[in-house]
């Protein structure tokens, strides 16, 4: 059982670490569930992988409010996950197995606007996407932030971020407005 | 730059009530603003998405290394004993 996670979770090492218990601790319950519905080993790998990505957002956004040990709350991500897939997929699966505090909302699939506007993020400069991602992806504190980017004061980096998002916002916009099938 | 720290406030839910309210009657009169709004909430949709697809890349690595790993042998086992052919 995992008894604490390691606050250090948002470094890379840690984070391996984490997961690589999760994976040892929650992935085999996991595994078995989708098994004996008739899924494969790759169905059960990417509803893991999809609780795992849940599983730290929630950590990011709000690690108090986990009550359970994180392989159980993993697991109960996966498995809620997995019968919502069922049940969407042949609609036969029965309510009570979902578990409420389990729960959590899958997105759905990103517009075409929305697919268009992460490529040119993925295309335009490194350091102001690793950036953004730092702070509103991993929530990373400004104090935090500043110390892995190298800032002198978390002013500095705040004032690099805002500067990030005025970049990125003009050039979407100026795809917007000068290529009329950026918006279809 | 205070117009998009002002977005920010918004879309990270630090506004009061009453601030939430009287930023959405300054968008109602701005266009200009209303758009600059709006693209700067996708551009943070599309950081978090793309936050995820990186993850879900990262797991992928950690998975595969885990399931190739000489020290994991007894994980690995398990994981494939569940998905033998011959059982159900």
């Amino acid at each position: 059982m995992i008894a604490e996670i390691d606050l250090r979770y948002q470094e890379v090492e840690a984070r391996r670490q984490l997961f690589e218990e999760l994976y040892e601790q929650a992935f085999p319950v996991v595994a078995r569930l989708v098994r004996s519905m008739g899924g494969t080993y790759e169905q059960a790998s990417d509803v893991f992988q999809d609780a795992l990505v849940a599983f730290y957002e929630k950590l990011a956004a709000d690690s108090l409010s986990i009550s359970t040990s994180p392989e159980q709350y993993v697991a109960g991500i996966a498995k809620n996950l997995w019968l919502r897939r069922c049940r969407d997929a042949q609609n036969s699966v029965s309510l009570s197995q979902d578990q409420s505090a389990f729960r959590i909302r899958e997105e759905k699939t990103p517009s075409p606007l929305l697919k268009k506007i992460m490529r040119l993020l993925e295309s335009s400069g490194q350091r102001c996407l690793d950036l953004l991602q730092a702070f509103y992806f991993d929530q990373l504190s400004m104090r935090e932030l500043s110390a892995r980017f190298g800032f002198k004061s978390e002013r500095s980096a705040t004032v690099q971020k805002f500067k990030c998002v005025e970049k990125l916002r003009n050039e979407v916009k100026s795809k917007m407005l000068s290529h009329e099938d950026f918006l279809e | 730059m205070n117009e998009i720290r002002e977005a920010e406030r918004y879309l990270l839910g630090e506004k009061t009530a009453p601030e939430r309210l009287l930023y959405e009657a300054k968008l109602l009169v701005d266009p200009s603003g209303a758009l600059n709004f709006h693209i700067q909430k996708l551009i943070y949709q599309a950081v978090r998405l793309i936050g995820r697809k990186r993850l879900k890349a990262e797991l992928n690595t950690l998975q595969c290394s885990l399931m190739s790993d000489p020290a994991k042998q007894a994980f690995q086992q398990q994981i494939e004993e569940i998905f033998r052919e011959d059982k159900p």
